[in-house]
């Protein structure tokens, strides 16, 4: 399988992105592609990773989200590719249109780095073939805006349809816990059919069993199995 | 064609959370100003060759619709000049 990630000016998690997704998914072909020159023709996943893409100019996202590159993000979904993206790279696919809602500053009125925990409400993409409902990941977070808002009907259609991915809770899975006031402390979304999460954590940063951070790697491989049975092209 | 400046004052809908306002009120109780409320927007200009004012903000129009304003968070108001 190949999986791309997207290079925007002002990126900046991309080489941790695609070492993850190295050792995520072994034996599979992990390219760096500059958004100008985005060529997604034999692309099964396409990772839109964090970052500051375009200096967050006018509203994080909101630049990248209007570069050619989205064109061909928009192609591989339509032939059944899958999409991630991640922290900033989720805040390019709202801008885009590709996944509904908007982002706002923190209501916490600064920038969070930290771990968090994060509970899987859904499992209906190939991209959560690694998990499985009720389970509790930690990830970090590390963004300025990363208050997901939605409208109370936009949210109530995402939940029926199985699209509300990820919420953030507290380390007993079950408590609540939201720390940038997000719409029903959602962290993570799902496109229509599946086929895109937006994800505010980062999983590339919890990818190293070796230093006791592997959840991660259960979102980044997840997309193995089932592209293994028959690929997406 | 004449040249037109476009002013866009783009401010957040009412209710929405502003922490920027809130942490630039706060620091202005600090210094002692009584202040009940500050907003903080953004605005952009924008210089353009156009018909006529019409058509100047009608092209702006189409601009804020696009890329330039967030309609989920934000509002606008623009205003047409000649340049």
């Amino acid at each position: 399988m190949t999986a791309d990630v997207v290079v925007f000016p002002g990126s900046n998690c991309d080489f941790d992105a695609a070492a993850a997704l190295s050792t995520a998914l072994p034996g599979a072909t992990v390219r760096r592609q500059w958004h100008a020159d985005l060529d997604l023709s034999g692309t099964d996943l396409c990772v839109l990773p964090g970052g500051f893409a375009y200096g967050d100019y006018l509203r994080a996202g909101a630049l990248a989200a209007r570069s050619p590159a989205i064109a061909a993000v928009k192609a591989l979904i339509a032939r059944g590719g899958l999409v991630l993206g991640i922290c900033n790279g989720f805040q390019v696919l709202v801008e885009a249109g590709i996944l509904p809602g908007a982002f706002q500053t923190n209501s916490v009125q600064h920038f969070l780095c930290r771990d968090v925990q994060v509970r899987v409400c859904s499992t209906a993409s190939p991209l959560l073939a690694g998990v499985r409902e009720g389970d509790v990941l930690r990830l970090p977070i590390a963004h300025q805006e990363g208050n997901y808002r939605l409208t109370p009907p936009e949210y109530e259609h995402l939940l029926g349809e199985g699209r509300i991915a990820l919420r953030y809770c507290g380390e007993d899975g079950q408590s609540e816990e939201n720390p940038n006031g997000s719409y029903g402390a959602v962290a993570g979304v799902l496109g229509a059919r599946g086929r895109v999460l937006g994800m505010m954590p980062h999983p590339e940063r919890a990818a190293w069993p070796k230093i006791g951070r592997a959840d991660g790697l259960r979102i980044l491989g997840g997309a193995a199995a089932s592209l293994a049975q028959g690929g997406v092209r | 064609m004449p040249d037109y400046r476009v002013e866009l004052r783009v401010h957040l809908r009412p209710g929405v959370l502003d922490p920027a306002g809130e942490a630039v009120g706060a620091s202005l109780g600090h210094l002692g100003f009584a202040v009940e409320r500050v907003e903080v927007g953004k605005l952009l200009t924008v210089d353009l060759t156009a018909d006529g004012p019409e058509a100047a903000e009608a092209a702006v129009q189409r601009m804020a619709k696009e890329l330039l304003v967030n309609p989920v968070l934000e509002e606008y108001v623009l205003e047409v000049r000649p340049r």
